[in-house]
């Protein structure tokens, strides 16, 4: 195949940039941004770039224009002139500045004040005359009144109050006050610091020393030989912190007096006043609380005229006993109540009643309670030979316990035992009747097995009951007799349901001597066991009335230990003409022991 | 409940662990030889006597107690009709001929046919019972 020769020419239409020309416009920056131009040249645009004017608001924008070979043009879309945004915004920080650094300067100018002689003065300058300010020196800050300094913060040193000894220096929104007076006294006048609470006042720490080494301004009259000081506790205190009234109650000194302690009475701050008196109270309440003497609580109180101590402060308290002991401390010496020192009328007191009406029962008179007239040893009102009485505080006799009356214990053949009580001189009566209370007598415990009714070798005579003898074997001993007795009252041993084969374990089965077999048909078969063979026999025979005959019944069993077996346990009819018979198995429901 | 078998696995006793006595006094059983089994509620608690336990199941097996008087029984209500057996034989043996004996048959049959039937159900009831009339 011949191969032809092609060609192809392509024609292109080529579009150049003839110019650009950016053009800018400004305008306020309220207003809302320009749109691009749509001819050329735009209308309100320049193309010479405005600079920025102080404080100008202005917003200046931008667009550019792009003109084509074929004549043609385009714009930009319009943008923000960010030249000119920056220095708008940078007129603006400076301008804040100078206005910062203006008002400053009038500060400075009319409320502080710098020299070398004052140092730093902080005050209202503008007027004639300089009123409270703060001055700042080389030494430390003072507060101030015009000159006069009123506090004044040092490095050590901290005075408030400097100018005038009244000053008060008040503390926590008025709830406490620092002040000061002058007290007048015979030979001085002298200056007295008040601190001063409204409610209380509370010096806490590890240790608190309160110490005053001199209440006089002139230290040459110091006591030779002594610290002397006072701490005062002045009560009726106005509320206006400033007026001690005149029912001041108490002021306790102590003065050291070589190795002793002593707080003794004063009043208001005198030293020594021998009228004076001392509450030891923790709270207003005198006596009513504890107070500690030698490490223990102990409390005095007056009420109703009377001195009462208790052992916590607290009267009747039930914490402790309140303990009278000798003068060398003995808790085994005697005590003697000197009777002439006490009242007639209420000498000692125990739980309300006098003592002495309920124990001294020689002040009154009793009659003799069979034949027997109440002696009495000492305060203890007992009579070895028959009497042990007392008497209520009028007199009246509320319990007189003879021998009479207390079932004694007599001791012979080797035990004690129970008598009945005695007569007199008569110490008991061991061969009357001691009988029981109505519901009976019981041994040490319920449960049985642990007590004895007698023993082997002290069996009881006789014993008599009207019923039921449980559990229990008598043993009768003589000379001609000597063998259990059987008490005949059957005692269920086995229930259920046993036939031909079946066995049951009994306890003490070999006790027993005679057997009670009932059938599940409510027939009684009897058989005794007449030695301690090891089988027996029980038989039973029932009339059958009309129709003539009778059915007999017979269980027979083996009896090995405690085990019982059914060997055989069958009923029998035999008809009265005896020409024939039958029989049949029957079952055992019960087994009933006779000892 | 409690229950005690012999060596043949036979129920031949059974008990509750404790009982009342006549006092009202709970006293409880010595449960020695017996050992704790739950009857299914339809039991023949009467007749328990007639099972046996047999890898813990009862199975039904009558005793020899019962079977022995049951064919007692049976024994005393066949000899109770005796007489009539022997009133017959008496009577055949006074016949001399054939025909006597046919007609004394004939009439025994008509007195006693409901009789005689009920002895040789009795028979047959023993012999169900494994042993044989003497």
């Amino acid at each position: 195949m011949a191969i032809k020769a092609s060609a192809s020419i392509t024609l292109t239409s080529y579009r150049d940039i003839e110019s650009v020309t950016r053009y800018y416009k400004l305008q306020s920056s309220t207003a809302s941004a320009p749109s691009a131009p749509t001819t050329n040249p735009p209308s309100g645009w320049t193309t010479t770039e405005p600079s920025y004017t102080s404080a100008s608001t202005n917003t200046l924008y931008l667009c550019d224009l792009t003109v084509y070979s074929d004549g043609t043009f385009a714009y930009t879309p319009v943008s923000k002139s960010s030249s000119y945004e920056a220095a708008k915004e940078a007129w603006n920080k400076a301008q804040n500045a100078q206005d910062v650094a203006e008002e400053a300067s009038k500060v400075a100018t009319n409320y502080m004040n710098f020299d070398e002689t004052d140092g730093l003065v902080v005050g209202n300058l503008t007027g004639d005359v300089l009123g409270n300010n703060v001055r700042i020196d080389n030494d430390s800050v003072d507060i101030r009144s015009g000159s006069n300094v009123l506090a004044t913060f040092a490095s050590d040193l901290i005075e408030l109050g400097k100018n005038a000894v009244t000053s008060v220096i008040d503390l926590c929104k008025g709830v406490g006050q620092i002040k000061a007076d002058k007290e007048s006294s015979s030979d001085s006048i002298f200056n007295r610091l008040w601190i001063i609470a409204k409610k209380s006042l509370i010096l806490r720490g590890q240790s608190v020393d309160i110490s005053c080494t001199s209440q006089h301004n002139n230290p040459s009259q110091e006591y030779a030989n002594s610290a002397f000081g006072s701490v005062s506790c002045t009560t009726g205190i106005n509320e206006d912190l400033g007026t001690v009234s005149s029912q001041s109650s108490l002021s306790a000194t102590c003065v050291e007096n070589g190795d002793k302690a002593i707080i003794r009475a004063a009043t208001n701050g005198s030293e020594g006043v021998g009228s004076g008196e001392i509450y030891l109270t923790t709270d207003g309440i005198y006596g009513e609380e504890g107070i500690y003497m030698n490490s223990s609580y102990f409390g005095v109180s007056t009420r109703d005229s009377h001195l009462t101590l208790s052992s916590r402060g607290i009267e009747s308290t039930t914490s402790g006993y309140v303990r009278i002991e000798t003068s060398d401390g003995s808790t085994t010496s005697a005590y003697t109540f000197d009777a002439s020192k006490f009242s007639s009328g209420a000498p000692v007191y125990e739980q309300g009643t006098s003592l002495a009406n309920k124990y001294a029962a020689k002040s009154h008179s009793h009659t003799a309670v069979n034949g027997v007239t109440p002696e009495w040893s000492g305060s203890v009102a007992y009579k070895d030979t028959g009497w042990i009485a007392a008497w209520n505080s009028n007199g009246t006799k509320i319990k007189a316990l003879n021998k009479i009356n207390l079932l004694a214990a007599v001791s012979a053949n080797g035990h004690y035992g129970m008598a009945a009580p005695g007569n007199g001189a008569a110490a008991s009566n061991d061969s009357a009747w001691i009988r029981t209370t109505s519901a009976g007598l019981l041994p040490y415990k319920s449960g049985g097995g642990s007590s004895s009714l007698g023993t082997s070798a002290w069996p009881f005579c006789n014993a008599w009951t009207q019923s039921t003898i449980a559990n229990t074997f008598h043993r009768y001993t003589s000379s001609d007799f000597s063998s259990y007795v059987q008490i005949l009252i059957p005692q269920k041993l086995w229930s259920g349901t046993m036939k031909v084969g079946g066995s049951a374990t009994i306890k003490n089965l070999d006790k027993y001597y005679e057997f009670i077999f009932v059938t599940t048909e409510n027939e009684q078969m009897i058989g005794i066991r007449t030695s301690t063979s090891s089988s027996f026999s029980a038989y039973s025979s029932a009339d059958l009335g009309s129709s003539g005959g009778s059915w007999v019944y017979k269980a027979s069993c083996g009896v090995s230990g405690t085990k019982l077996t059914l060997s055989n346990a069958s009923k029998h009819k035999l008809l009265s003409s005896g020409t024939s018979h039958s029989g049949a198995q029957i079952s055992i429901k019960e087994i009933w022991g006779v000892f | 409940m409690y229950i005690q078998t012999d060596q043949n696995g036979r129920i031949v006793a059974m008990m509750e662990k404790t009982f009342i006595d006549d006092e009202g006094n709970e006293v409880e059983q010595d449960t020695t030889g017996y050992f704790e089994f739950e009857f299914p509620e339809d039991f023949d608690m009467a007749n328990f006597n007639e099972y046996l336990l047999q890898d813990g199941q009862l199975v039904y097996s009558m005793s020899e107690g019962t079977r022995f008087y049951k064919i007692e029984n049976l024994k005393a209500q066949l000899a109770e009709t005796d007489y009539i057996s022997a009133k017959m034989n008496d009577a055949i043996m006074s016949c001399t001929t054939v025909e006597e004996i046919l007609q004394v048959n004939k009439e025994f049959n008509e007195k006693y046919g409901e009789v005689l039937a009920r002895r040789q159900a009795l028979r047959d009831e023993i012999n169900k019972l494994n042993l044989k009339e003497e």
